[in-house]
């Protein structure tokens, strides 16, 4: 095994597979092998309905409104791959993501691509209707590549409730600055 | 001493030692103390008997299985509690850090 830390949970694998949307492409699982960090969270309705008991248990008296979010989520999953060198994955490693998400239920709520740091940020979110069922974090950066699936009815309100925990920033969603709108491609404000 | 006293001490003796007859219902009376005493005991002894000595054994072993087990399998779900709790804390924080490089990434180019 590579020198180095790795990290790898499944819970509830045999489940969730059926559960989550959006599918992970396998060359993802060729990554993990040469990455240095892997991070694999897979929670289904049933194991965060399990954790939801510890989370409000532990943190309802301080925060209810977490655990309340927290229980409304359907699934939970998160991949993330960290390399110790730049360049360990391609665009192609990540666009049969993409694809999924240029359904017509998904809509891209930010996309932020840094030409200069290499970066790659997009933020969407499924519509059902006026209520969203769930939301999709993708990012690509240079010794990083990181999927993020919340599954359920997570709107951008509810990140607000988040702000403060989990290293998620206060007044994420506040009134934004001109200017600061989310970027095309190419770095052109949308 | 006298001829007197070993008479008079004899017939102390005798007195003593005459045989005499037991009060009016002396025997129902010891025979239900028997009674008492025979139940007393039976009821001390039976745990010395094999079979209920074995018996009381299995079944507090068993209650003692069965409460360790318990116990066990509490410890095993407050493991995975915890376990899916930080799960769940670790992909919010995930998801908090990519949402953060995001908005920072958007503020940067703001300010540009």
């Amino acid at each position: 095994m590579k020198a180095g830390f790795l990290i790898s949970i499944f819970l509830a694998a045999t489940v969730a597979g059926a559960q989550q949307t959006i599918v992970v492409p396998e060359s993802w699982d060729r990554l993990a092998a040469k990455a240095d960090e892997v991070v694999n969270v897979t929670l289904d309705k049933k194991m965060l309905n399990f954790a939801a008991r510890f989370i409000h248990a532990d943190e309802g008296d301080k925060d209810p409104e977490v655990a309340q979010l927290i229980s409304k989520l359907t699934g939970i999953y998160v991949r993330t791959l960290e390399f110790k060198q730049d360049e360990s994955f391609v665009d192609s490693d990540v666009e049969p993501i993409r694809v999924q998400l240029r359904g017509p239920e998904w809509s891209q709520i930010v996309h932020v691509d840094s030409k200069s740091d290499k970066e790659k940020v997009d933020i969407y979110v499924r519509m059902a209707g006026d209520h969203t069922t769930g939301m999709v974090i993708l990012s690509q950066e240079p010794k990083e590549l990181a999927f993020v699936d919340l599954e359920g009815p997570i709107s951008p309100e509810d990140l607000n409730k988040l702000s403060g925990n989990f290293g998620i920033p206060k007044n994420l969603h506040g009134k934004p600055k001109a200017g600061s709108l989310p970027v095309a491609p190419g770095g052109e404000a949308r | 001493m006298g001829q007197l006293d070993m008479d008079r001490f004899d017939q102390d003796l005798r007195n003593a030692l005459e045989r005499k007859s037991p009060s009016p219902g002396f025997e129902g009376r010891l025979t239900a103390r028997l009674g008492q005493q025979e139940h007393r005991t039976r009821w001390w002894t039976a745990w010395r008997r094999p079979p209920l000595r074995w018996a009381a054994i299995t079944v507090v072993s068993l209650l003692l299985l069965v409460g360790v087990e318990e116990w066990n399998e509490r410890q095993k779900e407050l493991e995975q509690g915890q376990l899916a709790k930080d799960q769940v804390m670790l992909a919010l924080r995930i998801a908090g850090s990519k949402i953060r490089l995001a908005q920072s990434k958007v503020q940067d180019l703001s300010q540009k």
